[in-house]
């Protein structure tokens, strides 16, 4: 007989945890009494990983459907706006080369060759500035809006630089307190199967068996439903992402007028790169690097020297990082059985452009939307999700790798490994192909919710120097006038940008005296 | 875009290495730089000494000096291969490097002599080779008046540094360090640059992978793949000592046949190298060891060593940026020394087709076409020996007897067995005489000749044969004693 799905036990707490329950509870009307359960495990004994995160502009909508206020999230949880990401020392590694990627879209894209019009009249900027504003007002230290701008409301494209301890702190409240989630603080002690191999239950320490119909595991990299319960394989990406240690600090502004950056700076280094966030109260800094190429001595100067660069030596001599490590892959799938993994329980990979809450979203999204009403609906479920995640996996991994091997550094074994064609996937490799004769384009990426848009692999690949050969006929994509004005448009507008909104800092300092 | 090929970088020393550093430094130095990166640490494996006659041509091309040559690297004269036991037990043939008789238009003069036995002229066809003749009478001299084909035992080693020298005058670079890791374009897939262990990074347009068995670039970085012969060729292991001389060196390399292997014996002026080939399916290392121990005689100089190979080729010789030399190319069997040769007459190819503005794909399938066509000869002749036995004595002759061999192999022994006649394949580097010598002295015996033989009446042919045999006799009458020889034109300082 097929069972209806009508308690969801969510074990482990931190942002995947919450994200999911909020998600899934917001949408299915946990207030009414014929509505679906939500319970959520968490051990008193285990501490989440909580380093400062960065997310994507996708987080406004999460918080926004969740019925998160904005400025509440925004003070509880340290954050500040983050427009996209700064990679710094990434393409030649000499005299702090940089390039931007911006969350904003360019106007006019896909029914223009922005490129063509770059590459033919306007390459003496760099394809960023050229073609959309937010470059210039990520440069200037300037927020993605003003302080009469609504909430959620962006006149930039914008996520979240964010605290994630304080943000899962601020969901469990939220959570409990007005989506009527169910919080049972234990500690897990094993797992009780039912007949046909599902989970039956959870034993806890103290509060016995906690029953369910779908168990989503969020116990992060220990993976303890996924991984250690049903042994589904985790398939390492070590060979094409060689980080997998991170060293972090939380770097104190020299003062509460100090400048806040509104992307996140990617500097790249010798066996690694190192990340640099800024929330409102502190800076979250951390080098991400392969253990392969570097020792942890190594890797500890290597920030040291970074952090001096901002902070002095002798604040920076102060400084003990944390160290972490990490497998970077994920699981062969998400979904087994009435079980689905989210976040680090599924899979991990370095920071570098943000994904980890972004893919706890997707996932918190997706369970949420296909939510199955009976057991046998949800194995036709778990097949989607799975396809669905794996493609998501390979993008993400796709994407981040992109940035290595559009380099053009060849300093160290790090950057020359990263050259090794076996670290590269088929897919990738012809993506690159490609795209000497063509800019990258929606032929490209044809699920919807791509993880990366194309736009995001454009500002990457001429932000790092990748030239694609000009087309030598004409075609009507490339000789729009549209494509002219949009570049125009840009300088036209740059001053009122720039005049108009206020800087990071001013505008966090207000808020915070708002409230 | 520049694709233009000035870089050159060798890895791995050795025999192959250096041979190849010491030709292109000699003949493309002004436009390339060479460097050889080799490892002190890592040993070579060395054990090829003897060489065939075509490695004098490679050493007119580099201006090297013959006396000079043989003084260092303790080198003497070969003639040729004993066999035996190879196709009876106690039964011996010597393939020689000379040329047996005379021949003519039509025929080859095996076909005289296969006459010439139906008539009762009762005589070896080695009786009719010149350099058969003065190696079994251990003579040998250079003379301007009877040309004499012959090649070298050499110690490899030595060898090795001789070129080593001659090469860094050239201008060849040499930097000592272990090659870490190979470096690659994902684009092209091309070998960009080796890493050191000491980190230090060489880069280079062109790579040559001398690093023997491993074949650290052909293979572990690009991937070429490996085809295995060990169908065709069973021996896996070789036994390798050195001892000292107990009689004067003799002008040719001895190859004996056991009952799980061949002994191969080469004498150099300080000294003798032996060692027993062998399959490890039929024999464990100890009783290759001590057969071999039983069959030497002198004082040990080195403790035995086992050295552990696989019979086959790499699938391509050049492959991307790449082309392998030496044992990284593949192993054939040291039976009839082409191990040197092989590497010699890749470096002759790749200088004729050197990719001096690019590397087309046109060039690199020229150089394997090649390369494939010299394989496969040298492959089925080396067969050759191991299938035309009678020994029956041992699991390994059985197998050997009894063995598929390539199609192309079995035709040439059918001709031959049908015809009396041989034809050379494309890339065959063995001469017809070579094939009939082995053919012969192993049992394989014509039904047929060919007819041009008859054009003599029985009284021509006893002249003839009488004539040819006693000039011969004549001259090799007059050589001096091999040693004797050896002793005035390259006497080593040991």
């Amino acid at each position: 007989m097929d069972k209806p799905i009508k308690k969801i036990v969510i074990v482990g707490g931190g942002s995947a945890g919450w994200i999911t329950a909020g998600s899934i509870a917001a949408e299915h009307c946990v207030d009414s009494t014929s509505a679906i359960k939500v319970v959520l495990i968490e051990s008193p004994e285990v501490n989440s990983i909580g380093v400062g995160e960065g997310t994507w502009p996708s987080m406004r909508n999460t918080l926004e459907k969740i019925g998160i206020d904005e400025k509440t999230f925004l003070k509880q949880c340290d954050a500040s706006y983050k427009q996209g990401s700064k990679f710094i020392n990434w393409t030649t590694g000499k005299n702090d080369d940089y390039y931007y990627h911006p969350f904003m879209t360019p106007n006019g894209y896909g029914q223009v060759d922005l490129h063509a019009a770059w590459q033919a009249n306007h390459a003496q900027q760099s394809f960023a500035d050229a073609v959309n504003i937010q470059s210039h007002v990520c440069q200037a230290g300037l927020a993605p809006k003003q302080q009469a701008t609504p909430n959620y409301a962006a006149v930039t494209n914008y996520g979240y630089h964010l605290d994630a301890k304080k943000f899962a702190t601020l969901l469990q409240k939220h959570c409990t307190e007005k989506l009527n989630v169910q919080h049972i603080v234990d500690h897990m002690e094993g797992i009780i199967s039912a007949d046909n191999g599902d989970i039956a239950a959870i034993s806890t320490k103290t509060q016995g068996n906690v029953k369910g119909d779908l168990f989503i595991d969020c116990t992060g990299s220990a993976s303890l439903l996924l991984g250690q319960h049903f042994k589904v394989k985790f398939n390492t990406k070590k060979h094409i992402l060689f980080n997998d240690s991170a060293l972090a600090v939380q770097v104190p502004y020299s003062s509460n007028s100090a400048a806040i950056n509104s992307t996140t700076f990617s500097t790249a280094q010798d066996a690694g790169w190192i990340w640099d966030i800024g929330l409102q109260t502190r800076r979250g800094v951390g080098y991400t690097y392969s253990s392969q190429h570097t020792n942890d001595a190594e890797a500890e100067k290597n920030l040291k020297q970074y952090l001096v660069g901002s902070i002095g030596e002798e604040q920076a001599s102060l400084l003990k990082p944390r160290k972490l490590t990490f497998e970077p892959g994920y699981r062969e799938k998400f979904w087994h059985k009435n079980c689905v993994a989210v976040g680090m329980s599924a899979g991990f990979i370095e920071p570098l452009e943000a994904s980890a809450l972004a893919m706890i979203e997707l996932s918190a999204t997706m369970i949420t939307d296909e939510l199955p009403v009976t057991r046998n609906h949800m194995a036709i479920i778990a097949k989607r999700f799975n396809d669905r995640f794996e493609y998501r996996w390979q993008r993400i991994i796709d994407f981040l790798k992109l940035h290595y091997i559009l380099s053009q550094r060849r300093d160290s074994q790090y950057w020359r490994d990263n050259q090794q064609p076996e670290s590269i996937s088929d897919q990738l490799k012809t993506l690159v192909e490609l795209w000497q004769y063509q800019p990258p384009s929606r032929y490209d990426f044809i699920q919807n919710e791509e993880v990366f848009p194309s736009a995001s692999y454009q500002y990457v690949l001429y932000g790092m120097g990748f030239e694609t050969q000009k087309r030598p006929t004409l075609t009507k994509f490339q000789v729009d006038p549209l494509a002219e004005k949009v570049i125009a448009d840009v300088q036209n507008q740059k001053a009122q940008y720039l005049n108009g909104l206020p800087t990071n800092r001013t505008l966090l300092n207000q808020l915070k005296e708002m409230i | 875009m520049n694709n233009k090929i000035q870089n050159v970088v060798i890895a791995g020393g050795g025999t192959a290495g250096w041979m190849a550093a010491a030709a292109f430094a000699k003949l493309l130095g002004k436009n390339i730089n060479i460097t050889l990166v080799e490892s002190d640490d890592i040993g070579t494996v060395g054990v090829g000494e003897a060489t065939i006659p075509p490695i004098k041509t490679f050493h007119k091309l580099l201006g090297i000096n013959e006396q000079e040559l043989m003084r260092a690297t303790h080198a003497t004269f070969k003639l040729g291969i004993s066999f035996e036991s190879w196709g009876q037990q106690a039964e011996d043939y010597i393939h020689s490097f000379g040329v047996t008789g005379k021949e003519c238009w039509a025929g080859e003069f095996h076909h005289f002599w296969l006459h010439g036995l139906r008539k009762g002229i009762k005589a070896d066809f080695g009786d009719y080779c010149y350099e058969l003749q003065a190696a079994k009478a251990q003579k040998f001299a250079l003379s301007n008046n009877i040309p004499i084909n012959y090649a070298y035992h050499l110690d490899a080693t030595l060898y090795a540094q001789y070129l080593q020298e001659f090469s860094k005058k050239l201008g060849v670079m040499r930097i000592e360090g272990k090659v870490q890791q190979v470096n690659k374009d994902f684009k092209t897939g091309n070998i960009t640059s080796l890493t050191l262990a000491s980190g230090q990074v060489i880069e280079g347009d062109f790579f040559i992978d001398c690093t023997g068995f491993q074949g650290l670039l052909i293979e572990q970085a690009l991937h070429t793949g490996f085809d295995d012969w060990s169908h065709w060729l069973p021996c896996n292991r070789a036994v390798a000592v050195q001892t000292t001389p107990t009689s004067t060196p003799l002008p040719y390399t001895r190859s004996i046949a056991h009952k799980n292997g061949w002994q191969w014996k080469i004498p150099l002026q300080n000294r003798v190298g032996n060692g027993l080939v062998f399959c490890s399916k039929y024999c464990t290392d100890e009783e290759a060891i001590n057969t071999l121990l039983e069959n030497i005689e002198g004082d040990l100089l080195t403790e035995p060593r086992v050295i552990r190979f696989n019979t086959g080729r790499r699938r391509k010789g050049w492959n991307k940026n790449c082309v392998a030399f030496g044992l990284s190319s593949g192993f054939i069997e040291p039976l009839e020394s082409t191990s040197i040769h092989l590497i010699m007459s890749g470096i002759i190819r790749l200088l004729r087709l050197f990719p001096f503005d690019g590397i087309y794909q046109s060039t690199i399938d020229e150089y394997n076409s090649k390369l494939d066509s010299e394989l496969n000869a040298v492959r089925d002749f080396i067969i050759l020996h191991y299938k035309a036995t009678h020994r029956e004595d041992s699991h390994f002759w059985q197998h050997c007897k009894n063995m598929e061999i390539p199609a192309s192999l079995a035709h040439k022994i059918q001709l031959f067995k049908d015809t009396g006649r041989v034809f050379l394949d494309d890339g065959d580097i063995f001469r017809v005489d070579s094939w009939t010598q082995v053919m012969l002295g192993q049992g394989i015996m014509p039904k047929q000749y060919h007819k041009i033989a008859d054009v003599m009446n029985d009284k021509e042919l006893e002249n003839f044969m009488a004539s040819l045999k006693q000039s011969i006799n004549s001259a090799v009458e007059k050589l001096p004693s091999h040693a004797d020889f050896l002793q005035q034109y390259c006497k080593s300082d040991y």
